[in-house]
């Protein structure tokens, strides 16, 4: 299982306040956990201070899921996962 | 200016009428969607009452706070 993508489940499930094993793959931040826009925009916040990276705002409305998450990250950083 | 989450908070002491509450605020990063998070303390005199681990503040336009006919009837 990639370890980054494990940190971005940690990550997310702190913002949305529920258990890392509570956060699946492919559950939407929205419907499936009530997710609203300042939720959205602190996941964004913390994995840019973590990694280093500068991601677009515009990406922010794909970031809907984990492995949407994990994807647009992985595209910045060059992560090969 | 929207004050919209604030995480690890500790809070060290109470106020009481007549207190005067500095805060000091450190501007850690400037985020996506112009989101700015902070850290800082509450401090009455020597007293640290508060210390916040993250402060999230957000800017939305106007009319996004402003009660609806309803509300201010």
């Amino acid at each position: 299982m990639s370890q980054h993508l494990e940190e971005l489940r940690e990550i997310v499930a702190e913002v949305l306040e529920l258990e890392p094993e509570e956060v699946t793959d492919t559950a939407d931040f929205v419907q499936d956990y009530e997710a609203d826009s300042l939720r959205a925009i602190e996941i964004l916040a913390r994995i840019e201070k973590q990694y280093g990276l500068d991601i677009p705002q515009v990406e922010l409305a794909e970031m809907r899921t984990l492995k949407a998450v994990h994807d647009i990250v992985a595209r910045y950083a060059g992560w090969r996962d | 200016m929207l004050f919209a989450v604030a995480r690890d908070v500790r809070i060290d002491g109470a106020a009481h009428p007549g207190d005067v509450l500095t805060h000091r605020a450190r501007l850690d990063r400037v985020g996506p969607a112009g989101a700015v998070f902070v850290t800082g303390e509450t401090w009455v005199g020597q007293r640290r009452l508060v210390r916040f681990g993250s402060l999230m503040a957000v800017t939305r336009p106007g009319a996004a706070g402003a009660p609806s006919e309803e509300e201010s009837a």
